[in-house]
């Protein structure tokens, strides 16, 4: 038997949340022997679990007891917390993705005894757009250009002059023919020589379940050409790791595959412009696009020209799908907020026959026989990080409006989405000043964020202001933010909390977008006075 | 110029997005996930079906190396990680094949797994240095060892009875109960029938049956033939 028992109870047996509403309950520990706790912890987090390695993240964890249990004695610790709003439960074939409370308690010399209840976050009911108009940043464009005729013939002078040099040119033609194909693309290279300059769009490349995307493929034949289709397949695919090093496999389950015929057998003339676009509808039972190491789902949209007797032009192009957060009045729980926790002094049961099932409720009994003793909160509630855990990538108002004033009871939230903002300027051209004015217009906003830390590291930069000089800098990743790094500087007095960090940690940060570095592709932000 | 336009839309429906509301996932089954998805390293030790405690005597007096040698998949690092929960303060240091490789820790009891990715060199370090050591590999290292004067003992992984190999799925399915009541279990001749089919190969068969209870649909006795 553990030398202690815990147990988590949901208050109403309730299991699904939307994003914002309170998940409440308590946490019982039933003392079995005398023991010393290093630490009793209580734990909300998200994790996945099926074929994948687990991920799990959001963690906010809150140390609720350290010292000595006599046998005997029972503690009720209720909790409440605010549900973040991303990610979404989901079950799926290869990944699953839940969200849970863990109660751990850190006995010494012993299994440590453990007790977790799972809960589901759903999204509230939404009205999807009927047609969808991309913002700027919101679409993927790109232009390929016909590769030169001089590539090629360089290439065949090459194999020709090595096979001349006898048995071992052969070897490394064949060697050099390999890594050309496979390496820098030959195959599809070959393919565009064919068909000529090549624009793809797929406009919004953000967009939510239930809209239509528009796809779009134009191409200039230098010849007459003759085609056995354009078509494109919108995909959606579960893609999880298992194991590492020699045991590393990645497995793959096709959720969704849509095919889309742009143009059938037929036959384009040369040096016209040929525009093909199609309309497709997400399925309103589409899951989010989701990403995390070991376990992705994965939404794409890839375009394939199948010319005869010769290699098929083919360009794969990412989308993001994800369910946008409904707006919900200020004040009725946007803040992440931590959990209300308080300690039923020792002795609740104290004397008492301690009921057989442990899902007597602890508040009925406190609310009885001990409300004479004034509960002691352990700490007191803190609002951190507000409607942080994940930006929709879509977003419907203009990003890079200035934010609005709050009206006092306007009951509307008024935070600016910077996952389409560095969207935006990712998408924007790195030459000219493109990037440095899209930045400017969000310059000077600030933003809740969660961050994935990857390092923390000294502020260096010769020309950041007098008051972050010789402090520090925490670089991460943010979720939905496609894997964008972002970089948050620490002012100097704040330094020792930024070093306190540690990498791999989600940490929630509210910081004002101060610029973006073109040599590391990434934004500035400076951290706001707490 | 534009020669040639199409536009086609697939539907424009304006439909409330709906959301199958989510389950307790495997509820059906009595269980919390698919017990044969894939377990954390700190999960292992709970689950593991060997008994380390006969090796314990082996480990005195130092120094003294251990070695597991077997195949992908047959066991290994359960083993390791079995021994460790007597050690729970000792280091455990998996070498990644295509990373690399982290610094050992010196440490009077040391775990180490796939010490096949070290160099000869930094192995005769390593023996040089140990105290009680622990490794999983897939190559046999006693000639190393001996050459380093210190005392080791050889064990294979690998090779799976029919009964283990049961007690292994019972345990996987315990590990991930929902609450009391039935669970899915095995019939008597599936085990032979999972070993007839992949060997020894533990980890061909959590794949198998990771497929397998992704279908079923309620609790009950699943034979394999």
């Amino acid at each position: 038997m553990a030398k202690c028992d815990l147990r988590i109870d949901i208050d109403g047996d309730r299991r699904t949340y939307h994003g914002g509403e309170k998940i409440s309950g308590t946490l019982t520990v039933r003392v079995n022997a005398k023991c010393q706790c290093n630490g009793l912890t209580l734990t909300r987090l998200w994790r996945t679990h099926g074929r994948g390695n687990r991920s799990q993240g959001s963690e906010q964890t809150k140390d609720l007891f350290k010292g000595e249990w006599q046998a005997g004695q029972t503690f009720a610790y209720p909790f409440e917390f605010t549900v973040p709003h991303r990610p979404l439960t989901y079950h799926g074939h290869l990944l699953n993705i839940d969200w849970y409370i863990v109660a751990r308690a850190d006995i010494p010399w012993a299994i440590d005894p453990k007790a977790e209840e799972e809960f589901f976050i759903e999204p509230e009911e939404w009205e999807p757009k009927t047609k969808v108009e991309a913002l700027p940043g919101q679409s993927y464009r790109q232009e390929f250009k016909t590769p030169g005729r001089y590539e090629f013939w360089i290439l065949v002078f090459f194999i020709a002059f090595l096979a001349l040099m006898g048995p071992v040119g052969w070897v490394i033609a064949v060697i050099g023919l390999i890594i050309a194909f496979a390496g820098f693309n030959m195959w599809s290279r070959f393919a565009q020589r064919k068909i000529g300059n090549v624009i793809i769009e797929v406009s919004p490349s953000s967009l939510s379940p239930g809209e239509t995307l528009t796809a779009r493929i134009s191409f200039v034949p230098r010849k007459n050409l003759r085609l056995n289709k354009v078509v494109g397949v919108l995909t959606a695919k579960e893609v999880v790791v298992s194991g590492s090093g020699t045991h590393k496999t990645t497995h793959t389950h096709t959720l969704l595959e849509e095919d889309v015929r742009f143009l059938g057998k037929g036959n384009v003339a040369a040096n016209r412009t040929l525009l093909l676009e199609k309309e497709i509808r997400l399925s309103s039972e589409a899951p989010p696009s989701f990403s995390a190491p070991s376990n992705n789902l994965n939404w794409s949209f890839d375009y394939r020209v199948d010319i005869p007797r010769w290699p098929d032009w083919t360009r794969s192009v990412e989308l993001q799908v994800s369910i946008p957060r409904a707006e919900r009045p200020a004040g009725s729980g946007v803040e992440e907020a931590e959990m209300a926790l308080e300690e039923v002094p020792q002795g609740v049961y104290r004397g008492e026959s301690l009921p057989e099932e442990m899902s007597e409720r602890v508040e009925r009994v406190a609310s009885t026989s001990l409300q004479t003793s004034a509960p002691s909160r352990l700490e007191e509630p803190r609002a951190v990080a507000a409607a942080s855990v994940l930006p929709p990538p879509f977003v419907e108002k203009d990003p890079f409006a200035p934010p609005e004033p709050e009206q006092p009871g306007s009951g509307k939230e008024s935070e600016p989405d910077l996952g389409a903002i560095l969207q935006a300027v990712r998408d924007a051209s790195s030459f000219g000043d493109e990037r440095q004015k899209l930045i400017a217009s969000a310059m000077g906003q600030s933003f809740f964020l969660t961050l994935r830390v990857g390092r923390v590291e000294r502020t260096t930069s010769l020309d950041c202001p007098e008051h972050l000089r010789g402090g520090q800098t925490v670089i991460g990743r943010m979720e939905g933010l496609f894997g964008q790094e972002l970089a948050i500087r620490f002012p100097q007095e704040r330094k020792d909390e930024a070093r306190k960090i540690k990498r791999g940690s989600d940490v929630e940060f509210r910081a004002v977008l101060t610029g973006w570095d073109d040599l590391f592709e990434r934004a500035e932000l400076e951290l706001m006075p707490s | 110029m534009t020669i040639g336009t199409e536009t086609a839309s697939s539907g424009r429906m304006r439909t409330p997005w709906k959301w199958n509301r989510p389950r307790p996932p495997f509820e059906h089954l009595n269980l919390r996930r698919n017990p044969f998805g894939e377990i954390p390293l700190d999960e292992r030790p709970a689950l593991a079906i060997v008994d380390v405690k006969p090796l314990l005597k082996l480990l005195w007096p130092s120094p003294v190396a251990i070695q597991f040698i077997g195949e992908a998949g047959r066991g290994k690092t359960t083993h390791l990680l079995a021994l460790r929960v007597h050690f729970p303060h000792a280091p455990y240091v998996h070498l990644p094949e295509d990373e690399p490789l982290p610094l050992i820790p010196r440490a009077p009891v040391l775990f180490i797994d796939e010490t096949q990715r070290l160099s000869p060199w930094r192995r005769r370090r390593l023996f040089r240095q140990a105290e009680i050591l622990v490794m999983g590999t897939h190559e046999d290292h006693s000639r190393e060892l001996r050459r380093a004067g210190i005392r080791y003992h050889c064990f294979r992984v690998g090779g799976l009875s029919s009964e283990r190999l049961s007690a292994i799925i019972r345990q996987r399915i315990e590990a991930a109960r929902r609450g009391p009541g039935p669970v899915p279990t095995l019939g008597g001749s599936s085990g032979q029938a999972l070993l007839a089919c992949y060997k020894d190969d533990l980890r061909a068969i959590e794949h198998d049956l990771y497929e397998l209870f992704q279908k079923i649909d309620g609790v009950g006795e699943i034979t394999i033939v």
